[in-house]
């Protein structure tokens, strides 16, 4: 009976078959509240799936997700969760063209490097036909091409330092990429394995890539130590980089966090309202005998309904925003803002779960308190008040 | 034409109302009615409710625009008026006073005299000086910084009273001043608002129930099937 | 008061004192609980205001804290690319700059990108700054070991130093012109005279420095620059310097474009992402007005009677708002400035955990933008929320009890 009565309450107040005043009034909320996180989703959505899509740019191109430090004849194991394994050699040389110089990582991989996860964090241009040539080819990134002034099927120079001499190799460019992350690929310039081998005669780093799954990252390094393999991880080879991306999306999340709870502390403004327009019908209903444990319960399940309602559209809606951003983003990558150069623009979405699911729980935990906090008005009023007018 | 002593004078104002807010079939309040007011004169509108009594004081002191005829108010045609003028002319040459008191209720019976002067243009000094005298004229001289919630129904429409008069306007209208007022207190409020108005050489348009109250003044009319009627 | 033969409006000023009594009173009306409205609205604004300035004081503070480094290691104050390898000329013109109004130091440097390589093989990628080291440079860059800028010798980084140690001989491969190709390598040895440090780690692992004498005997035809300390307005000092007639001068900031692009990017976005709470306070302000205009429409009805124009009652609620408003930032600002005031006290405890001293500050151009934003949009939310139902007739809000 209890239960059918407050069923019956809360839907009025929800404006079911109630006044066309108070269905705008909760819409109104719904749809302020929605508004308001799905700002914070989709700001959390973004932020997270750059700072994802910067790392996966590092550990796919860079350093690969962990790194062995062998030199060569490793074997390893089938390792769950290992999904590629590449030698690698590199190291540093000056690379220059008639218009400019530039220090440069050298990196020489094999043919398999350029596997389909690797190829997804970039786009090549196509080679061109140019003239028959025995010279070494490189491939370097569209942002060192513009800064040395040159483009495929041009020559540039290495050069290389050895324990008794410095050479400089001729080479030619064979190709260009861009990873859409200038800060990593302005200075990364890949060739053959050999090449490196060849030309550095030893004194280059040479190193194990592997490419594992992000979810047993730690657990694939720890065994692979245990076995006595000296490992490091992409955040460890680029402290700096990971320091800063942890960085910002924590402070992002707290900027959320802040947000979420201004939100909630102001949801209860709508129960206050709600009671304040009914505190004849409240005073009334006590006079009829309605408990005031009753009424309270009324109220705060109507606020948190619309406060659940909003949560969900919000959450949905700023979901959708995010996975829909790319043709946006890519919008705005042609326009080559020099600002913008620091930033990835060209990532693939990932929700990150435990944040929004934070953002969300703050936001209902606070608005439970505060409305319950709010809702103290209705012990005040007495029943006699229903015969008073303002 | 009206005459160099009319205050107030309608000529053939008719008023209808939709019969929800919505809209629908008009009901018809006000039919062709006439009525002047001199200076100084008091005249009584007596009818049953819904008759339309307020309804015609509020056409009378431009807060309602009539469908047809004319409202002449010291020898202006309110329809002719804008919002400023209108409102400049109810601040200094009309009083109100209605039935709940309408008081502000953030300000204190100094306060709700004051303000009134103070839109028509008066200095906080002078209009404070005007409220004080007012306030002293309807008794209240020791109740000037109580708010409305501290004041009985009678004294609330003595500061209406005095509010009313503050401007020294030329017409109060009065609808139903005394209609929440217990008997004693009413008769207070009548006396109060008869004397001061003729002290004051202010015209009233009064609109009332009690029989009693309307014979006090100088004429009486009795709204009846939509028209005015002298009342016997 | 005489028969008006006109009806004329009383002063402007009258009227203001009128609005200024009513609003004042109605901001905190006790009526339909709109005080305790006004008060939550007010400590929310004021919190909400405080929380950009406090987060964006700090963002800020960090960069600033970067830039520092730039300014004092990196690109200087103001940098001018000479024309010349030729070092009496750009002694010639470091002088002539030095000579300027609030430039601090004016001196020569020069930079060739260089590979380094030790005994043991290994090899370190950066460059070589050859310069004369004065002013903020000079007194914030440390020594460790060693004599800094003796000349034929090189100084390596701290950083650097587990593979470029005191005393080592190390290979300098570098570029230089040649007489046919447009350039040739070049490979010098050269000792490790001394180490230093800075706070700019990144600075630190690629740069070995030296006198500049050493470094034009490494390369004569390098293009040296002059660079410059100030004390006063960068921009200003650069329209001096181009006055004199050196044509490429660049800031600090034009120089690191990118990157301050980036950092101004960064803020004004955080600034975006905390406004959302203010506009979730935006929207109760014109909520609480409308609100406070329904619980109040006999009283305007009665104000509307007593002379009142439409005009008149539509300013007196968005004023009222707009002094809840005001306070909430005014607030707002106390909190901030006694914040950064007390700051000092606690600036231990942010150099334990992130490992870098911050002076924080408070930008007034952009409170100031902030503040009147804020005020801006409070008062548009309160006319928003009220004015369609001044609309309606003075007598419809005596007779019905919600006017919509």
């Amino acid at each position: 009976m209890k239960g059918s009565l407050l069923h019956l309450m809360v839907l009025r107040k929800l404006g079911y078959r109630g006044s066309r005043a108070a269905k705008k009034r909760i819409l109104f909320n719904i749809l302020l509240i929605s508004l308001v996180v799905a700002s914070l989703v989709f700001a959390q959505i973004f932020v997270v799936s750059m700072s994802r899509g910067i790392a996966d740019k590092y550990a796919l191109l860079g350093n690969g997700h962990l790194q062995i430090h062998e030199h060569t004849g490793l074997e390893l194991g089938p390792i769950e969760g290992l999904l590629d394994t590449q030698l690698v050699a590199q190291s540093h040389a000056l690379i220059y063209s008639p218009e400019a110089n530039k220090m440069v990582r050298l990196k020489g991989v094999g043919p398999e490097y350029f596997n389909e996860m690797r190829l997804e964090q970039l786009s090549m241009g196509t080679p061109e036909a140019g003239q028959a040539t025995n010279l070494p080819q490189i491939l370097i990134s569209t942002a060192l091409a513009e800064e040395l002034g040159v483009t495929v099927n041009d020559r540039v120079a290495l050069m290389l330092v050895s324990q008794n001499s410095i050479r400089p190799q001729l080479c030619v460019i064979h190709n260009l990429y861009d990873s859409g992350y200038q800060e990593l690929d302005a200075n990364l310039v890949f060739c053959d394995y050999e090449l490196v081998h060849r030309l550095f005669g030893g004194k280059e780093e040479t190193y194990y890539e592997l490419l594992v799954e992000q979810s047993r990252m730690q657990s694939i390094k720890g065994d692979l130590q245990m076995q006595g393999y000296s490992v490091t991880s992409w955040d460890e080879e680029n402290y700096s980089v990971a320091t800063n991306l942890n960085t910002s999306r924590q402070a992002v999340l707290g900027v959320m966090v802040v947000v979420a709870i201004l939100c909630g502390y102001f949801i209860s403004e709508l129960s206050r309202e709600l009671v304040e327009d009914d505190k004849h019908k409240i005073a009334m209903l006590t006079l009829l005998g309605a408990r005031r444990v009753f009424i309270r319960k009324v109220y705060f399940s109507t606020v948190m309904l619309v406060t659940l309602v909003s949560i969900l559209a919000g959450t949905m809606a700023g979901m959708l925003l995010a996975s829909n951003l790319g043709p946006l983003l890519s919008y705005i990558a042609d326009k080559s803002i020099p600002s913008l150069s620091y930033y990835l623009l060209d990532f693939s979405i990932s929700i990150p779960a435990s944040d929004i699911l934070s953002i969300i729980l703050v936001l209902l935990f606070v608005s439970m308190i505060s409305v319950q906090w709010s809702l103290r008005r209705v012990k005040v009023i007495e029943p006699l008040s229903c015969t008073h007018f303002d | 034409m009206m005459k160099s002593s009319e205050v107030l004078s309608l000529k053939q104002v008719s008023k209808s109302f939709p019969a929800t807010l919505r809209g629908g079939q008009p009901i018809h309040i006000l039919q062709q009615v006439d009525l002047s007011l001199s200076d100084s004169t008091s005249v009584a509108i007596t009818g049953r409710s819904g008759s339309g009594k307020s309804t015609l004081l509020q056409i009378s002191a431009g807060l309602l625009s009539c469908d047809s005829g004319q409202v002449i108010f010291e020898n202006r045609e309110l329809s002719t008026l804008d919002d400023v003028r209108l409102s400049m002319l109810r601040c200094r040459r009309m009083g109100f006073i209605f039935q709940s008191s309408l008081l502000l209720d953030d300000f204190n019976a100094l306060e709700n005299v004051q303000i009134p002067a103070m839109i028509a243009g008066c200095s906080e000094k002078e209009a404070q000086k005007r409220a004080l005298n007012l306030l002293q004229t309807v008794g209240l001289a020791d109740r000037l910084y109580h708010t409305s919630d501290q004041l009985s129904g009678g004294e609330r429409q003595r500061v209406a009273i005095a509010r009313a008069l503050v401007n020294e306007p030329a017409v109060i209208f009065a609808d139903e001043p005394t209609g929440s007022l217990d008997e004693r207190n009413a008769q207070l409020v009548e006396d109060l608002l008869l004397n001061l108005v003729a002290e004051r050489k202010v015209a009233l348009m009064l609109i009332t129930h009690n029989n009693v109250f309307a014979a006090r003044c100088d004429f009486v009319y009795h709204l009846h099937n939509r028209n005015l009627e002298v009342d016997a | 008061m005489p028969l008006m033969e006109s009806v004329s409006s009383p002063s402007p000023i009258i009227d203001m004192q009128v609005l200024l009594l009513l609003c004042t009173r109605y901001a905190f009306s006790k009526q339909n609980r709109h005080r305790g409205t006004s008060i939550r609205i007010t400590i929310g604004l004021g919190l909400c205001l405080f929380a950009i300035i406090a987060v964006l004081s700090f963002m800020q503070a960090l960069q600033r804290d970067q830039f520092d480094d730039i300014r004092t290691f990196e690109s200087f104050d103001l940098q001018v690319v000479l024309s010349t390898s030729d070092e009496a000329a750009a002694r010639h013109a470091a002088d002539e700059i030095e000579a300027l109004a609030s430039v601090d130091n004016a001196f020569i440097y020069a930079d060739i990108p260089v590979i380094t390589q030790a005994t043991a093989g290994d090899t370190v990628a950066g460059r070589i700054r050859g310069l004369e080291a004065e002013g903020r440079f000079l007194s914030q860059l440390n020594s460790y070991r060693g004599e800094l800028f003796v000349p034929g010798f090189l100084a390596s980084s701290y950083s650097n130093s587990r593979t470029h140690a005191l005393k080592d001989e190390v290979k300098v491969t570098l570029l230089k012109k040649g007489r046919q190709a447009t350039v040739i390598p070049s490979q010098k040895n050269m000792v490790i005279g001394s180490l230093y440090y800075t706070s700019s780690y990144d600075f630190d692992r690629a740069t070995f420095l030296c006198d500049i004498e050493t470094l034009l005997s490494l390369n004569p035809d390098v293009q040296l620059k002059i660079g410059i300390f100030t004390r006063n307005d960068v921009l200003e000092v650069k329209r001096h310097i181009l006055d004199l007639g050196y044509e490429e001068v660049a800031t600090y900031k034009e120089l690191n474009a990118s990157l301050y692009g980036a950092m101004e990017l960064e803020q004004k976005m955080m600034t975006l992402m905390l406004f959302l709470m203010v506009l979730v306070i935006l929207v109760h302000i014109r909520s609480s007005s409308r609100r406070l205009l329904l619980a109040k429409q006999r009283e305007i009805a009665m104000l509307r009677s007593m002379g009142l124009t439409k005009k008149q009652v539509q300013s007196l609620f968005v004023l009222q708002s707009l002094l809840v408003t005001l306070i909430g930032c005014v607030a707002g600002l106390v909190f901030s400035y006694s914040a950064v005031a007390l700051y000092p006290m606690l600036s231990n405890v942010v150099y334990q955990s992130m490992g870098v001293h911050l002076i924080l500050e408070i930008r007034t151009h952009e409170v100031v933008v902030l503040v009147v934003t804020i005020l801006v949009f409070s008062m548009l939310a309160s006319f928003q929320g009220t004015h369609r139902i001044l609309k309606a007739d003075i007598m419809e809000m005596f007779a019905h009890d919600e006017v919509i």
